[in-house]
C-alpha cells in the first residue's frame, strides 16, 4: 500500500475501516496502518500484517493511499 | 450497552490534583442519548445555580456521544458545558478535531473539570493515566505555539488549549482544538483560564467497540455510496465551505453594495483568492469532506490553520480588508490569541459606527486606528486580550463593558440578544430557523444549533417539507410548520431544528451543513442501533433528542434566563443600516415582517416545544 502525504487529511479513516472490518471495532491501535503524527499531517505505514484488501484505500476520498502494484 | 459508551466519567479536582473515575449511569444514555444531552444531565448534578461563571465552582464537563471514535463520517463532535461570562448562561459549546475521539480511545465518555488549580497546569491524559504538569513556563504563549510545543512533548496527541485572551479571563474568549477547531463562544476560555488549566492533552490508545459491526459497514457504505452520488462533492471536498461562495457572498456583502463590488469581493475573497492560500486541507478523525485548512501566507511564508477560510472572508468582507492574505493573517492572530473573530469584529464594527456618528473621537480611541480595515481589528484584539487601556479593559467584559465604558444609550449601534452579537441577519438572509434562533437559544446567537432545514436561503415550500421531514418530524407537526398564514412557521419549525441538533450532537456527529445533509432520522436510528445494540422508534429517539434540548433550557431557567431574556434587536426593526447590514426585516420567504409577527412567531414556538408560558 502505497500513502501520499501531501494528498492525506489526517482523517483516520483508514485505521477506522481496518479495525472495523478485521477486528470488529473501532480501534486505531489495532489497525494495520500506523500514522506517525508531525502536528496535523501523518505518514502512514502499514504493518507486516496488513493483507492489502485495500479497504483503507476505498474509502479514503482523497486518495491518499493506492495499492501497489 | 454492547458498544459506543465507554461506561466512564472521569473526575478531575483542578484544586486538589486528584482524579476519580465514576460509572457512567445508564440512565443518561437511556434518557438522553449521549454527548449534549447527557453533558446537561451532568452538568445539573455538578453546579449550582447562582455560580459565578469564573468561581472555581463552576464546572466545565466534556462530552463525548456514542459515535464519537467510530467510522460514522463527521462523527466527531464533542461538548463542553460551563456557565459562560459573556451573558451568564449555561451554554453547551461543540468542538471537534481530535479531541473527543481520544477521550473515547482513552475509555471516557465524559470529563468533568472541577475546582482552581494553584499553579498554571496542563492536563495529560493517556489511556486511564492523567498526569497534571505545571504549564507557568506555556502562560502567555499563543495557541499555535502552546499547542505545537504539546505535540512536541506528547506526540499523536490532541491538544485544547486557552491563548493570553483566556488567561486574562476575556469574556470574549474561546478555546481552540489542535489550534484549528473552535471551542466556546461567549468565554470558555476565560472559565478553563480561571481555572488554571492552560492546556488539555488526551492521547487514545484504544478504541471503540462497535455491538453489531457488519450492519455498521453495511450502513457506512450506502454513506460513502451518497458521497459518490452528491453532485457538489469535487467542490466540498477541495474547497470546504468556500465552494458555495455565490450564497454566502450574498450575506456577505455590505448592505446596498452592486455587482461590481460583489465582483471586487469575489477577488479578494472568494474561492480563487483561497487557492492562493491554500496548503493543504485537514480533517477531523472520520471526516469525508474535510473543512479545516492549512495555509501559508504568500508574503512572509508563515503556515497558519484555519476553522474554515470561510471566517477570513467573513471578517475580511465586514471590515473590508485589504486581501485575502490580510483576512487569513488576522484570522489566525485572534485564533492565537484565543478570542472570538465574530465579537472582537462586531466591537471594532461599534467603534467604527460610535466614530461615524461623532460620539467618539480619534483622542477616545487610544491610539486604535478608526478605519475600517484589519488594523483596528488587529490593535482592538491585542488590546482586549491583554486587558490595555480603557478600552481594551472594558470590551474585554464583553458587551457589557463596552456599554459601560460608552453609555447604554448607544446600545442602538449594536446587534445583540442576550448581550451576544448576532451572526445572521433576516434583513439579509430571510427568518430561518438560524436567524430566529438567536433570539430563543438559552445561550445567545450562536453559529449550529437551528441551521435545518433553512441553511440555504429561499427553497420552495416543498423541498423545505421533504428537509424537514428527514428531520423526524411527524405528519401532525409538519401540518402545523406548514400552514396558512406563514407557508412556513419559522417558530414552529425551530423547535425540531434545534431537537436536530440536539440529537447530532448527543450522539456526536458534526453538524455541519455538508456533513449535516447526508443524514436523516431512519439512517441515525440504524447507526446507532448498529454501535450501540439498542434498537429505538425514530419517535423514541427524537423524544431524547428533545428532552436534552429541554434540560439545558431549563439550567438556563433556574438561572433566571428564560423567555423574558428572548429580545429581537432593535436594529432588525430599523431601516438604519448598521455594521454593513440593512433593509427590511422579512421572512424565510422574503415577506415584510413586524415586531408582532415576531412576538406571533414567538409564542408559536413555545407552543409547539410545549411550554406555554415559556
Amino acid at each position: 500500500m502505497i500513502h501520499s502525504v501531501e494528498k492525506c487529511t489526517a482523517c483516520r479513516t483508514c485505521q477506522l475501516v481496518c479495525s472495523l472490518y478485521h477486528d470488529g471495532e473501532c480501534n486505531p491501535s489495532l489497525a494495520r496502518v500506523v500514522l506517525h503524527a508531525e502536528g496535523l499531517r501523518v505518514r502512514a505505514e502499514f504493518t507486516a500484517e496488513c493483507d492489502e484488501c485495500a479497504r483503507c484505500a476505498r474509502y479514503c476520498t482523497y486518495g491518499a493511499i493506492e495499492k501497489g502494484k | 450497552m454492547e458498544g459506543g459508551y465507554s461506561g466512564r466519567v472521569m473526575v478531575v479536582d483542578l484544586a486538589a490534583g486528584e482524579v476519580s473515575i465514576e460509572r457512567y449511569p445508564e440512565d443518561f444514555a437511556k434518557d438522553f442519548l449521549g454527548g449534549f444531552g447527557a453533558n446537561n444531565r451532568l452538568f445539573s448534578e455538578y453546579s449550582h445555580p447562582g455560580t459565578d461563571p469564573l468561581a472555581p465552582e463552576n464546572p466545565v464537563i466534556l462530552g463525548a456521544g456514542p459515535l464519537v471514535g467510530t467510522m460514522v463520517p463527521g462523527a466527531s463532535r464533542f461538548m463542553a458545558n460551563a456557565r459562560l461570562p459573556l451573558t451568564g448562561a449555561v451554554a453547551s459549546a461543540g468542538g471537534s478535531m481530535g479531541l473527543g475521539a481520544h477521550m473515547k480511545w482513552s475509555g471516557i465518555d465524559h470529563l468533568v473539570l472541577t475546582g482552581r488549580a494553584k499553579e498554571p497546569t496542563l492536563i495529560y491524559i493517556e489511556g486511564g493515566r492523567v498526569e497534571f504538569v505545571p504549564a507557568g513556563l506555556l502562560r502567555g504563549k499563543g495557541i499555535l505555539e502552546t499547542t505545537r510545543t504539546l505535540w512536541g512533548s506528547y506526540p499523536g496527541s490532541s491538544v485544547l488549549a486557552i491563548g493570553p485572551a483566556g488567561e486574562n479571563e476575556v469574556h470574549s474568549s474561546l478555546a481552540m482544538i489542535d489550534a484549528c477547531a473552535t471551542l466556546g463562544r461567549g468565554g470558555l476560555a476565560a472559565v478553563l483560564g480561571s481555572k488554571n488549566l492552560k492546556a488539555l492533552v488526551v492521547k487514545g490508545g484504544g478504541g471503540v467497540k462497535i455491538a453489531n459491526p457488519e450492519r455498521l459497514q453495511e450502513l457506512i457504505k450506502g454513506l460513502y455510496e451518497r458521497l459518490e452520488n452528491f453532485d457538489m462533492r469535487e467542490a466540498a471536498a477541495a474547497f470546504g465551505m468556500i465552494g458555495a461562495w455565490p450564497m454566502y457572498a450574498s450575506q456577505l456583502l455590505p448592505y446596498g453594495s452592486s455587482e461590481e463590488d460583489l465582483r471586487e469581493l469575489t477577488e479578494r475573497f472568494g474561492p480563487q483568492a483561497y487557492l492562493k492560500l491554500k496548503k493543504c486541507r485537514i480533517s477531523c478523525p472520520s471526516c469525508f469532506l474535510a473543512d479545516k485548512d492549512e495555509l501559508v501566507l504568500p508574503s512572509t511564508g508563515e503556515s497558519v490553520y484555519s476553522t474554515s477560510f470561510l471566517n477570513a472572508a467573513i471578517i475580511g468582507c465586514a471590515l473590508m480588508m485589504r486581501d485575502a492574505e490580510e483576512a487569513a493573517s488576522t484570522l489566525a492572530l485572534l485564533d492565537d490569541l484565543g478570542l472570538d473573530f465574530m465579537t472582537l469584529s462586531w466591537q471594532a464594527a461599534f467603534l467604527l459606527e460610535l466614530h461615524e456618528h461623532g460620539i467618539i473621537g480619534k483622542k477616545d480611541a487610544e491610539g486604535i486606528p478608526l478605519i475600517r480595515g484589519a488594523g483596528i481589528l488587529r490593535e482592538l484584539a491585542l488590546r482586549v486580550a491583554e486587558r490595555r487601556g480603557e478600552i481594551g479593559e472594558a470590551f474585554a467584559r464583553g458587551w457589557q463593558g463596552a456599554l459601560e465604558l460608552f453609555g447604554e444609550e448607544n446600545r442602538r449601534y449594536t446587534i445583540l440578544v442576550r448581550n451576544q452579537d448576532c451572526l445572521y441577519d433576516p434583513r439579509v438572509s430571510g427568518l430561518g430557523t438560524m436567524e430566529f434562533e438567536q433570539i430563543v437559544s438559552p445561550r445567545g446567537p450562536t453559529s449550529a444549533s437551528a441551521g435545518s432545514a433553512t441553511y440555504v436561503p429561499g427553497l420552495p415550500e416543498d423541498r423545505l417539507r421533504r428537509l424537514t421531514a428527514r428531520m423526524g418530524v411527524g405528519e401532525e407537526a409538519l401540518g402545523r410548520i406548514f400552514s396558512p398564514p406563514w407557508g412556513m412557521n419559522t417558530g414552529r419549525l425551530t423547535r425540531y431544528s434545534e431537537d436536530w441538533f440536539s440529537l447530532f450532537s448527543s450522539l456526536g456527529i458534526c453538524n455541519r451543513y455538508q456533513i449535516n445533509r447526508f443524514y436523516n432520522a431512519e439512517l441515525i436510528r440504524d447507526l446507532y442501533a448498529a454501535v450501540t445494540g439498542v434498537e429505538l422508534e425514530v419517535g423514541e429517539m427524537m423524544d431524547k433528542a428533545a428532552a436534552g434540548w429541554e434540560l439545558y433550557r431549563e439550567l438556563n431557567d433556574r438561572e433566571g434566563l428564560g423567555r423574558e431574556e428572548d429580545l429581537p434587536p432593535q436594529a432588525w426593526f430599523s431601516d438604519q443600516p448598521l455594521w454593513g447590514r440593512g433593509g427590511r426585516l422579512r421572512d424565510y420567504s422574503g415577506n415584510e415582517l413586524s415586531r408582532e409577527d415576531i412576538l406571533t412567531l414567538l409564542d408559536d414556538y413555545y407552543d409547539e416545544r410545549g411550554r406555554k408560558h415559556g
